[in-house]
């Protein structure tokens, strides 16, 4: 028989027992649609899924590849790891590193970074008014002090107005403490203040302010670099407020999200997350978080002015009626929340009323001084000014992204610079100064190698006195022209942003060589790889992802296999039937795997078609991401599916093979009926 | 001039666990040419185990057996397969049709099994086949839209569409009422005398004993008598 006449014959043996067994044959034929449809959709969504989390690590921190030391006491990880961030020590010399790799063909740009911890102390009110205050005095702007003062004298009544009972109850001398309260909010003092207002501000400074409460020290990490090839290279990054940082300035973009947890008004964060989850929790738990918040209501109304109190007066009015009580009491009606209305109320408390608050810790055009320590362990600290908050597009479920604060190199290289001859020097004069003036020995070095250090005041944002104490520290927005060239040029890791992506294993190759030939001590590894526990936590969804279609695909395996073995032992007669009448073993296993070829093709196509229409549709309305971990996976708030005509034939031919391995030991089953079968089964 | 079939000292054993049961214990025989053979007893006296061996669906444990001078025993098992596609045909007693394949189709797949025939050829022996046995106006129907000996007489017409030298045909008539049964019996008969086809029945029903030229009786597995005619089985 020749193969045109046997194919032609199986075919038309097949097509027979396919339409002869409707019922089997529709069972077989929705199992492996459904196993196509699932497969592509599989694939679609892991290569869309794999391509979001390149795009979440590439265009945020790590670029296409990195460098850093090849001398680093521990792997480069750009988002940190479980235990903080790496030591992946320090490169000496940027220009030279730039210089050799940056020739490499298929390198667009290299921006140079370098990560770590610091601190910043937020929290007292008071002593920042007053801070403020104190400058506007110095600066002599009438104008400016006035507002401020008025600022500061609202503020000091409102905590005493409140707070006195509590604070009198925790002070050492309470009688004295009760004379510098009433003096506080005397007249007499801000008439004073007119007159000698510094005097006014040490007597504030020193016996007001510290009874606002402790400061807060707060980490801070940082990631120094260029900032201006970060913005052209990471497009990802968004300004939220204010502007970049300008070229050759210090400066510090607040990352957006941070600034949320750490650095809002609790009240204010309270009722973002409570809108944000007031649909999953149960009546019980919402309720006792809104008694909560109309509890602490008040500490909305610390540090504004009289203006600011009649405009906020005037906007609560026309949202709670009621005017019994006075403002914060009105406050505590507004934030009387239920499932029903907390939505409106969450837009009005931003429409209406945040503009007559102050409802961060920290305000674009505020200068901070970042506190660290330097690799040898010197305490180091740099005062910079805040020109604006960032976030990177549709990474707000991305914590890792979103841990580290955006810092000028100069800055960078302030906080982990050693100290020069000169410093060491200035340092050992001045240890020797205050030895003399304390007439002994005293602990210096702890006071240096403390971190955070121990103010010998509480410090405030802009008044520290670490930064107070060295007198080498530059202004908050002078240039870094001069520092740069005094220093040398580190840096802690680089990015490095290729033309073609696709092409990262041969160019990492090629850097790699390039820097070894240069003895530049380097160690390039690729962008998974220096994702770190990000990739790690990827590729741990991707697993259980791939897990769970491979447990699919074996049920459907099975459920093929059995369908396939019954119809085998269904028709044994017949196959002995047919083994009489000379078909040989071949022929019959041909017959089984024909039909479930046949079949198999016409349901996997249909399979496929339904996963194209939906895939299709997924990609036109986006999948909703439900969660953080779901819009880091997604690499945003929606997931656009994509698939190639690549991924629907490798879904084809996964679904026929696996449908092929389903129908082998049928296939197998059905060659060993013997043809004497077709006498003992119709005896 | 050859036997159609020739037996000599046919042993065939089966082993039940240690047991061995023997089935056939030294048959000999010879079928001539065009001759209508019956091979009876009852059950159990190894007729069917017989009728496989001589269709070449069993092996013999020992003996020889020729058929058309081919001796099949020694012949590989796919050479068998070819044997039976191009000497045999052969008749069940439920009838075997495959329940998917139309009455032409069915009639028609010995032919496509052959391989070599031109589709105009094969259209011209099946179509022939079935006017003979009064099957032409069903032949788009399927078996199971037929009655027992309608599908009987489709199943005549399978085994003899590839004009094979011997036809088996076991408890043909089993399944059958008695007129039906007569009349397929005399269709196997009729067309096998006209094709000059040599027809072994195995069957112990006496109106297809009556149409046999001889009939050989076996029993405990050895032949008793070789040339019995119907009134003088017991």
């Amino acid at each position: 028989m020749s193969w045109v006449t046997n194919l032609y014959l199986q075919l038309r043996l097949a097509s027979a027992n396919l339409a002869g067994r409707r019922a089997q044959s529709a069972v077989v034929a929705l199992v492996m649609a459904s196993e196509a449809f699932l497969l592509l959709v599989g694939l679609a969504l892991m290569g869309t899924l794999d391509l979001a989390l390149e795009r979440n690590v590439t265009a945020t921190l790590a670029g296409h590849a990195q460098i850093y030391s090849a001398d680093a006491p521990e792997a480069l990880q750009v988002f940190g790891g479980h235990q903080g961030i790496p030591d992946a020590g320090v490169v000496p010399d940027f220009s030279t590193v730039e210089a050799v790799l940056a020739r490499v063909p298929n390198v667009a740009a290299i921006v140079p970074m370098g990560s770590g911890p610091s601190f910043i102390s937020v929290g007292n009110p008071v002593e920042r008014s007053l801070t403020e205050l104190r400058q506007a005095v110095q600066a002599k702007e009438p104008s400016h002090r006035a507002v401020l003062a008025e600022h500061s004298r609202a503020l000091i009544a409102y905590l005493i107005g409140t707070e006195r009972t509590s604070l009198l109850a925790n002070a050492e001398d309470p009688d004295t403490s009760g004379q510098e309260l009433d003096r506080a909010t005397s007249n007499a003092l801000w008439e004073e203040f007119e007159r000698n207002p510094l005097d006014v501000l040490d007597f504030l400074d020193n016996h007001i302010a510290p009874l606002a409460g402790d400061p807060r020290w707060l980490l801070f990490r940082y990631l120094g670099t260029d900032l201006e090839r970060f913005a052209t290279y990471f497009d990802r990054l968004r300004v939220v407020e204010g502007t970049t940082v300008p070229a050759d300035h210090r400066g510090v973009l607040v990352n957006h999200l941070y600034r949320e947890k750490r650095l809002k008004n609790p009240v204010a964060r309270e009722l973002d997350l409570l809108a944000e989850e007031a649909r999953d929790l149960p009546a019980d738990t919402f309720r006792a978080r809104v008694q909560g918040l109309q509890a602490r209501a008040r500490t909305l109304l610390r540090g504004i002015t009289v203006a600011q109190r009649d405009q906020l007066e005037q906007a609560l009015a026309t949202l709670v009626p009621d005017r019994t009580g006075g403002l914060v009491a009105a406050l505590e009606r507004f934030f009387a929340l239920t499932p029903g209305n907390i939505a409106a109320r969450h837009r009005s408390f931003y429409d209406r009323l945040a503009p007559s608050l102050s409802l961060y810790d920290l305000e674009v055009g505020d200068t901070l001084v970042l506190h660290a320590v330097s690799r040898s362990g010197f305490p180091t600290a740099a005062r910079v000014k805040v020109f604006g908050t960032y976030r990177f597009d549709g990474l707000d479920g991305f914590d890792a992204a979103n841990t580290f604060n955006l810092i000028d190199l100069t800055t960078y290289r302030t906080l982990i610079a050693e100290p020069s001859p000169d410093d060491l020097a200035e340092m050992t004069a001045l240890t020797a100064a205050i030895e003399r003036s304390h007439g002994g020995n005293i602990a210096f070095d702890d006071s240096l190698f403390d971190a955070p250090p121990t103010p010998t005041k509480a410090p405030s944002i802009v008044r520290d006195p670490v930064v107070e104490a060295s007198p080498s520290m530059p202004r908050a927005e002078a240039t870094t022209a001069a520092e740069s060239v005094r220093r040398s040029n580190p840096f802690g890791h680089a990015a490095v942003i290729l033309t073609d992506p696709l092409r990262l294993a041969d160019t990492r190759a090629e850097l790699q060589r390039a820097a070894d030939t240069a003895h530049l001590g380097l160690r390039v590894v690729g962008w998974r790889d220096a994702a770190g526990i990000v990739a790690q936590y990827f590729d741990l969804v991707r697993i259980q992802l791939y897990v769970g279609l491979t447990i699919i695909l074996l049920v459907a395996l099975l459920i093929i296999n059995t369908a396939i073995v019954i119809a085998v032992l269904a028709r044994v007669r017949e196959l002995g039937t047919l083994r009489t009448m000379g078909c040989t073993r071949g022929f019959v296993m041909a017959s089984v795997l024909i039909e479930i070829g046949v079949l198999g093709s016409a349901a996997i196509a249909t399979g496929l078609l339904a996963a194209v229409g939906t895939l299709s549709a997924a990609h036109a309305q986006g999948i909703p991401a439900s969660g953080n971990v779901w819009r880091f996976l997604f690499g945003g708030t929606h997931l656009h599916p994509d698939f190639s005509l690549g991924q629907v034939g490798a879904a084809f031919a996964t679904a026929l093979v696996l449908g092929f391995v389903a129908a082998l030991y049928p296939a197998l089953l059905a060659t060993r009926v013997p043809p004497v079968e077709a006498i003992r089964r119709g005896a | 001039m050859h036997a159609a079939v020739e037996a000599r000292d046919i042993v065939k054993e089966y082993r039940l666990g240690k047991q061995v049961v023997p089935a056939l214990r030294g048959v000999s025989l010879t079928i001539a040419h065009g001759e209508l053979v019956v091979i009876a007893g009852p059950s159990g006296s190894g007729k069917t185990t017989l009728l496989n061996i001589i269709g070449c669906m069993d092996r013999p444990t020992r003996g020889e057996v020729f058929i058309e001078s081919e001796a099949i025993a020694t012949l590989s098992e796919k050479t068998l397969t070819r044997f039976r596609l191009r000497r045999l045909g052969f008749v069940f007693q439920s009838f075997n049709l495959i329940p998917v394949l139309s009455v032409f189709q069915n009639v028609e797949l010995p032919l496509l099994l052959q391989g070599n025939i031109r589709a105009s050829e094969r259209r011209r022996r099946v179509d022939e086949l079935l006017e003979q046995v009064g099957l032409a106006s069903h032949r788009t129907h399927r078996p199971l839209e037929l009655s027992g000996g309608q599908q009987q007489r489709v199943a005549v017409a399978r085994a003899l569409v590839t004009r094979p030298a011997l036809i088996l045909a076991d408890e043909p008539t089993a399944n059958l009422d008695g007129a039906t049964g007569a009349q397929i019996v005399n269709l196997i008969g009729t067309m096998a005398r006209t094709r000059q086809t040599t027809v072994v029945f195995s069957t112990h029903d006496p109106r297809v004993m009556a149409k046999a030229d001889r009939i050989i009786e076996i029993a405990d597995g050895l032949v008793v008598d070789k040339n019995s005619r119907a009134d003088e089985v017991r």
